[in-house]
């Protein structure tokens, strides 16, 4: 392991800040086991947006959770390794992770309206945020709070500071949700559809803000999403999932323009984009497996217009395509391309 | 080919299937009894003039943030809400001030509604077949059990369902599936408008393509006009031969959806287009953004749009702006109106 680190330093500076390795999540019941998360790996740079999308089931938002241990129910981590920097964080006990979660990993999530606390001003939030993470009297707190808060580009924060939560509109207040995920300076923070309940000119602006925030902290951020609009604006690489699986992973006009993967490119087609009403749009017939029917071989065969035999018995790989990865038994493995 | 018919000037040859003339809606939000009764009340106008026009067999479409009044548009012409004051003219009959169940249920048979919801807009403890036929029995449309059945069985082959699905639940059904109900629920009465509130909001990007592919199909085939709510610009994109673009409740552009898309005019529709994410890349040159949509009960005095816009001038915040026609399309702006075009 020391081994590893010191290959990791030397490597270059494109070390990963996050690295999920052969992940997996599963869920127990008296019914069973169910596994929501299979062999996910990838990682992400400072400075960078990695994007997550995928249909709804298939994973993303449990990705993101697994990360900072807040998988729901009888979710547990079962196989692989997460790594924050030099840290390996999955088998952390609650209260270090939770000293990571805030600290090292801030969190987005989708409601501006649920991640507040509607009883408490803007500032108690801050202030407390900021006090339980580092070392600082309440007046600093406060100090950096308004900074904070200005930063996010909320006009005259000195005092916008005292309002309360239901003062603010949706897109302030999703503002309000990232200064206070940016209180402890984190290196990486996990946003789950930070945009998805605001409307498009407020989406834009939200958008351009956690862009500048990479550009300007060296910020790493992993953006969850179902909308690859929001994908094709934002992230500089994607991962595309389904049914638990990441199907593809590559920079993100490579996957948007050429996709790999059967899905990725139905799912690409299946977009209405402005300026084409010619066009019909393509469909993929069906609907992605539950998780206690999932397909053997790939996931995606029953629903595959490039199906072989091959794929109803055997799981694919990700394997290296032309700029990306792709787990398809099109890209047979190429005797160079080892992990 | 309907683009091309939609874009002939020369269609008063038929009426159309729907005029809305300066449709206004506001609702009364005086809290307190004493308030109403010494008639200290606070109206929030949430339509304030719509006119429309929708020929037959194409797609209009209402764009806008929320709050802009779009769905409320949609609500006062199914007769949902009952408008203030203007005119619906469904088939050249004004429907808004009609009263009374008999009056209004030949009308309502030819007007159906497709919502965003589909676990919420469907009965959970009917069968989906039960939910089908209730349209055909409201308006006494069959005359027997069976000839409902074939008919119920024909609606779900048409919207890509197999007829033994009338046997289940909806909670069987995947969302998807689900619209397919509420589609062919709607299609029940043979409808001439269906209006379409968020239609495909609540799906996944493949189910949403498989939606609106069948709602196409079945403009073809069965000559159906749609009024299309939307706050996807993409899909509107798809789907509209013409396009109103909503601001506070007021149009801002009305008028050929391609030409909208391709050469914006109006600033709020401008800034609107270019802050859609869009997979292929910005199509739309980039506008700055800012602000927020002001809160409706205290609209900004003028043209609503004045606080945000970059090229705001002393009337636009005096004057409310009158639709003109400028470079083929209605647009309400006073700079528009005077220069016809905006300054680069």
């Amino acid at each position: 392991m020391m081994q590893e680190a010191a290959a990791h330093k030397t490597a270059s500076e494109a070390a990963p800040l996050l690295e999920v390795r052969d992940m997996t999540v599963q869920f127990f019941s008296r019914h069973g086991t169910l596994t929501a998360l299979d062999d996910v790996s990838f990682a992400v740079r400072s400075g960078e947006v990695l994007g997550i999308v995928g249909e709804s089931g298939a994973g993303k938002s449990l990705t993101g959770a697994s990360i900072v241990g807040l998988l729901p129910g009888s979710g547990r981590v079962t196989a692989g390794e997460i790594r924050l920097g030099e840290q390996r964080i999955d088998n952390l006990d609650r209260a270090r992770m939770r000293r990571i979660r805030g600290r090292e990993i801030g969190l987005i999530f989708q409601d501006p309206q649920t991640s507040l606390n509607p009883l408490l001003t803007v500032g108690k939030q801050l202030v407390q945020t900021i006090t339980s993470h580092l070392d600082m009297s309440a007046a600093a707190a406060r100090q950096r709070g308004i900074e904070l808060l200005r930063d996010v580009g909320i006009p005259a924060p000195e005092r916008r500071i005292d309002s309360y939560p239901h003062q603010f509109s949706g897109g302030m207040r999703q503002r309000v949700v990232i200064a206070l995920a940016l209180c402890a300076d984190p290196r990486l923070v996990i946003a789950d559809e930070p945009t998805t309940a605001l409307d498009v000119s407020i989406q834009a602006q939200v958008l351009a803000l956690l862009q500048d925030l990479v550009r300007k902290r060296g910020l790493a951020i992993m953006l969850i999403t179902h909308d690859m609009g929001v994908i094709a604006e934002a992230a500089d690489r994607i991962a595309v999932m389904y049914a638990g699986r990441i199907v593809e992973i590559g920079p993100v006009r490579q996957v948007i323009d050429s996709p790999s993967h059967p899905y990725t490119a139905g799912l690409m087609s299946a977009i209405p984009r402005l300026g084409d009403r010619a066009r019909r749009l393509v469909q993929i017939d069906g609907n992605m497996p539950r998780l206690d029917a999932i397909p053997s071989g790939c996931a995606f065969n029953p629903r595959c217009p490039r199906v072989m035999d091959i794929c109803r018995v055997e799981r694919p790989q990700l394997r290296p395509t032309r700029a990306g990865h792709a787990a398809c038994h099109l890209y047979p493995a190429l005797p160079q391309a080892e992990t | 080919m309907m683009v091309a018919e939609a874009q002939r000037p020369d269609r008063a040859a038929s009426t159309p299937q729907l005029v809305v003339k300066d449709l206004r809606k506001q609702f009364d939000l005086t809290r307190s009894v004493a308030g109403r009764l010494l008639g200290r009340h606070q109206y929030l106008k949430a339509i304030d003039g719509i006119d429309i026009e929708i020929a037959r067999g194409t797609t209009f479409s209402l764009v806008g943030e929320s709050g802009c009044g779009k769905s409320t548009v949609a609500r006062c012409i199914v007769g949902i809400y009952k408008p203030t004051s203007g005119q619906v003219l469904f088939d050249g009959a004004d429907i808004a001030q009609m009263r009374g169940r008999k009056v209004m249920l030949p009308v309502r048979r030819r007007m159906q509604m497709i919502f965003q919801d589909p676990y919420a807009s469907l009965n959970p403890r009917w069968r989906v077949s039960q939910i089908i036929a209730e349209p055909i029995h409201t308006h006494g449309l069959l005359p027997d059990r069976q000839a409902v059945q074939k008919r119920v069985d024909e609606l779900l082959v048409q919207v890509g369902l197999a007829p033994g699905d009338g046997r289940k639940y909806p909670h069987e059904f995947s969302g998807g599936q689900r619209q397919r109900i509420s589609i062919a629920r709607a299609l029940a009465s043979s409808p001439d408008l269906i209006v379409c509130d968020e239609p495909t909001s609540a799906l996944d990007v493949s189910v949403q393509a498989q939606i609106l592919n069948l709602l196409r199909d079945l403009q073809e085939e069965l000559g159906l006009t749609y009024l299309l709510i939307s706050h996807n610009l993409a899909v509107v994109a798809h789907m509209s031969t013409r396009l109103g673009v909503m601001y506070l409740g007021r149009l801002v552009e009305t008028g050929d959806s391609q030409l909208l898309f391709g050469q914006p005019m109006h600033p709020y529709t401008r800034m609107l287009l270019s802050a859609v994410p869009d997979v292929g890349g910005a199509a739309v040159k980039r506008v700055a953004i800012a602000g927020d949509v002001p809160n409706p009960i205290n609209p900004p005095s003028g043209c609503s749009f004045h606080p945000r816009c970059p090229f705001v001038q002393d009337k636009c915040r005096m004057v409310p702006p009158a639709p003109s026609m400028v470079q083929g399309r209605l647009v309400a702006c006073h700079v528009l109106a005077e220069h016809g075009d905006l300054p680069a």
